[in-house]
């Protein structure tokens, strides 16, 4: 059994660890650099493909349209293009070279603001005089080394005498190469290669091209997730189903990424038991908030995109709703340090044990004894004579439980003692309380919105006992306005929660809504964003219901009580951590 | 209607004890309540019944969905409110084994702190000894433990005789004390001593001498007759005159 729950628990911290996986789907925060390189008659033809994430359009956007008139001017272009090349090391057998500007191709200004950036930019740089003999190109791209996703491509021309003999790339980055050419029609050639035995060690990789190979070009679908439904979105090929379809698998994945309230879901779950129906419940209303805070966010922002950039909302919004998180986070934390938040009293108190046609009598864990005279004495015939008198269908003695399982200091043990009673009292139903809390009184007494209850201090026979009933007897017609909580309180908790969940704002969703909105494709964006928060609710379900499962497996092991009753602890101070993150992470923009 | 509890040092024969007073009691006409809540139960077998019955009972601990629909709460959970007094009133009959005027009730383990809260189970077995004890019309026989962890004091006063079985041996003697000492805590009135494996008048002195404060109610003696029964599931009452006749004598010292 030991070795059972070690496994679930260890599975469920895995699951809650996949937050720290490298996110597939976020192709936001990144930025992508395709090389090409092709020999050509003319010369090296360089062309460069940047595809800048949405959290980035806007930095590039301000080096793009320097004169703020808000279209890409030959200028503007050629700008862009210094600033490009500035970020270049091109060395031609160790000299260096400066690329001629042959061309570009961009996005235009509003799919910019949308969020779709792109840009391509070619140059041609001339072969040296001596093509007779073997040459070498070095590239090197610089730009945006702590962001960017490089690629490269590399191919000579069918037919053209230039070929390539070898090159040595990193491997691993795909920011730099070596390339070994020569003019074919040359003879000496292959002596010379003979002769210039390659000084790198053999480990390294060296790869042969064929003359005729493809470009080793990565396909479009690189462009994983998100990115490629707006590029599905932008070129058209609208079929409607399959992009739902699509949606609904990317929304799935996309769950899996930073972010996203899982961790929330699962850590909420595991710390308070929950229900698989709470689980469902708590899916769905992420995935309502979600859909919703995108509608919203997506209007605003595609209103509003004239003066503030998407690129510029999406982090504002990451460090308010981070700051808010912190706050929540905080606020809990400190709520269950004080007491007043418990660990099942203020979710699932089970209020549902009061019941309105009953005397209802509370007796605390400090007061057990007392209920034996109690109970002996409720079953007595005056008793029951004087129930029908008044009314009432019977006695009730209800208990807000033991303490002794409880792993909590003493003064927040005594406070959660007081939260409970006093949220029983509030229904209006409760006729006395035994408790051995001296505080209870006064604290009761302060709290002036709470109904007027005896309180005993112990109950020492069936004398004493029967005194408490009579009393109660006496008051039971005289209460009013019940109100017993029918599903007990833990629904209350966790509409905030979901809430809280699915209002982080994903720029991946809002970038799709962005983008079909300035294509003119309103509903269809409005329809992909709930199809894929759809796809996002059926993840965190499915890791809700996961976490209920393998939470009902192991609840009966002593060892994950004693965890379980930390877990708050964490799940607070997780909240704030997320927070912290979400606010660092934007901040340096 | 009397109530009696039976209590001892693990293995002095608590449980022989018990079921031959049960038997001896329903033979007088008597309907018994045979209540076991050893939480190693024994008493079903020594009382005769078939191992296949026995195997299809339930302990009352164990029946979660009564103790849910009774205490209004789910077990394991705490730090949420469940009822202290459930209707208990109807168990004994409705959740008995019955033999000729003998009803048997296994009640289960009740369970401690460490592994979760077993508040609500724990109020049910609480009840149903208290309403055994307290409330019950017919007479209670009680197989317990070792002390008295199912009674409060409420109960405890309900409780006719406490009787404690001894062997003749200073260790049983010693538990023995200790277990009095609680039961006056919680205002037993009547507290016996039953000798057991008693093997002639020098062990009967050594009990004696050494329980001199205490109410004897009589020897057993040590007679092969009872692991006889134990091995072949019969009926230590029915196959052994002596123990009949040594039960009934004690009977007649404890009303
Ligand atoms: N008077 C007796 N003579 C011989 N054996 C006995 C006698 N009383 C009990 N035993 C045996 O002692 C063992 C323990 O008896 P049991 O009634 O189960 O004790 P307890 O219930 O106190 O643990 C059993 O094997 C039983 O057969
Ligand atoms: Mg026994």
């Amino acid at each position: 059994m030991h070795n059972k729950s070690v496994f679930i628990l260890s599975l469920v911290l895995i699951l809650l660890g996949i937050t720290s996986v490298p996110a597939f789907c976020h192709i936001n925060d990144e930025v992508a650099m395709r090389t090409g390189i092709f020999f050509e008659d003319e010369g090296i033809a360089l062309t460069l493909e940047i595809d800048a994430g949405m959290l980035f359009g806007q930095y590039y956007l301000e080096i793009l349209d320097l004169d703020r008139d808000e279209i890409f001017g030959t200028e503007d272009v050629q700008k862009f293009s210094e600033f490009v090349v500035a970020g270049l090391r091109l060395r031609i057998n160790d000299l260096k070279v400066l690329p001629e500007f042959a061309g570009a191709s961009c996005a235009s200004f509003e799919e910019f603001v949308a969020g779709f950036c792109y840009i391509k930019l070619c140059y041609i740089i001339p072969y040296p005089e001596d093509l007779d003999r073997v040459c070498t190109f070095y590239y090197e791209n610089c730009l945006e080394a702590e962001i960017a996703i490089y690629s490269l491509s590399i191919s000579d021309t069918a037919g053209s005498p230039i070929s390539i003999i070898k090159e040595e790339r990193n491997e691993i980055l795909q920011d730099s190469v070596t390339i070994t050419f020569s003019n074919a029609a040359s003879t000496d050639v292959q002596a010379e290669v003979t002769q210039q035995p390659s000084q790198e060690p053999v480990e390294v990789a060296v790869v042969e091209v064929e003359s005729k190979a493809q470009p080793v070009m990565l396909p479009e679908t690189e462009l994983a997730g998100s990115a490629m439904l707006i590029n599905r979105l932008k070129t058209g090929e609208v079929n409607f189903l399959v992009l739902i379809v699509l949606a609904v698998v990317i929304g799935f994945l996309h769950a899996f990424t930073p972010g996203h309230g899982k961790s929330l879901v699962g850590a909420y779950l595991v710390a308070n038991r929950g229900t698989a129906s709470q689980a469902l419940g708590l899916g769905l209303i992420v995935t309502l908030t979600h859909t919703a805070s995108i509608y919203v966010f997506g209007g605003l922002a595609s209103a509003a995109a004239y003066f503030f950039m998407p690129s510029k909302i999406v982090p504002v919004m990451t460090v308010v709703s981070g700051v808010l998180v912190v706050i929540i986070g905080i606020w809990s934390a400190v709520r269950r340090l004080i007491g007043l938040e418990v660990d099942h009293a203020h979710i699932l108190p089970n209020l549902k044990v009061l019941k309105e046609d009953h005397i209802n009598i509370l007796v605390d864990g400090s007061a057990v004894e007392s209920s034996e005279f109690l109970i002996i004495e409720a079953e007595e015939d005056w008793v029951q004579k004087q129930l029908q008198a008044a009314g009432a269908e019977g006695i009730n003695i209800c208990s807000p439980g033991c303490e002794t399982h409880n792993f909590m200091p003493a003064i927040a043990a005594e406070r959660q003692n007081t939260q409970l009673v006093m949220t029983a009292v509030e229904t209006g139903a409760v006729d006395a309380i035994v408790s051995r809390r001296s505080g209870l009184a006064e604290k009761m007494q302060n709290k002036k919105s709470l109904p007027n209850v005896d309180i005993y201090l112990s109950l020492d026979s069936r004398i004493e006992a029967a005194e408490l009933l009579r009393q109660a007897l006496s008051k039971y017609n005289d209460r009013d306005g019940i109100t017993i909580p029918e599903e007990g309180l833990s629904w209350k908790k966790l509409i905030p929660l979901g809430i809280a969940g699915g209002a982080v704002p994903c720029p991946d969703a809002l970038a799709i809504l962005l983008v079909s909105v300035s294509l003119g494709r309103v509903a269809l964006g409005l329809g992909i964003v709930f199809a894929f928060s759809t796809g996002l609710a059926a993840a965190l379900v499915l890791i809700g219901m996961t976490i209920v499962f393998s939470n009902k497996l192991i609840s009966g092991t002593s060892g994950y009580r004693k965890i379980a009753g930390f877990l708050p602890y964490f799940s607070a101070l997780f909240l704030i951590g997320l927070g912290v993150y979400m606010i660092i992470n934007n901040i340096g923009f | 209607m009397k109530k009696i509890a039976v209590c001892g040092k693990g293995g002095v024969g608590k449980t022989t004890f018990a079921s031959l007073l049960i038997h001896a009691l329903a033979d007088e006409g008597r309907t018994v309540y045979a209540i076991d809540a050893d939480p190693n139960p024994t008493l079903a077998e020594a009382l005769g019944f078939s191992a296949d019955t026995i195997s299809r009972i339930t302990p009352i601990i164990e029946m979660k969905t009564l103790i849910e629909e009774r205490t209004g709460a789910k077990s394991g959970e705490y730090g949420s409110y469940f009822k202290m007094n459930p209707t208990v009133k109807d168990i004994p009959a409705e959740y008995s084994v019955k033999k000729g005027n003998i009803n048997y009730l296994m009640m289960g383990c009740m369970r401690g702190a460490g592994k979760g809260c077993a508040c609500a189970e724990n109020a049910m077995l609480r009840s149903l000894v208290t309403h055994l004890m307290v409330k019950e019309k017919e007479t209670v026989v009680m197989d317990m433990v070792a002390g008295t962890e199912h009674m409060g004091r409420g109960t405890a006063k309900a409780v006719d005789s406490l009787i404690v079985v001894v062997e003749p041996g200073i260790r049983s003697i010693k538990a023995a004390r200790e277990f009095s000492k609680m039961a006056g805590v919680l205002g037993i009135k009547n507290i016996h001593v039953v000798g057991n494996k008693v093997n002639g008048l020098d062990d009967e002195n050594y009990i004696k001498s050494n329980m001199s404060d205490f109410k004897i109610a009589g020897f057993m003696p040590l007679n092969s007759s009872a692991v006889i029964a134990e091995r072949q599931g019969a009926v230590l009452f029915e196959i052994s005159q002596k123990m009949r006749s040594s039960v009934q004598n004690i009977m007649k010292n404890i009303f």
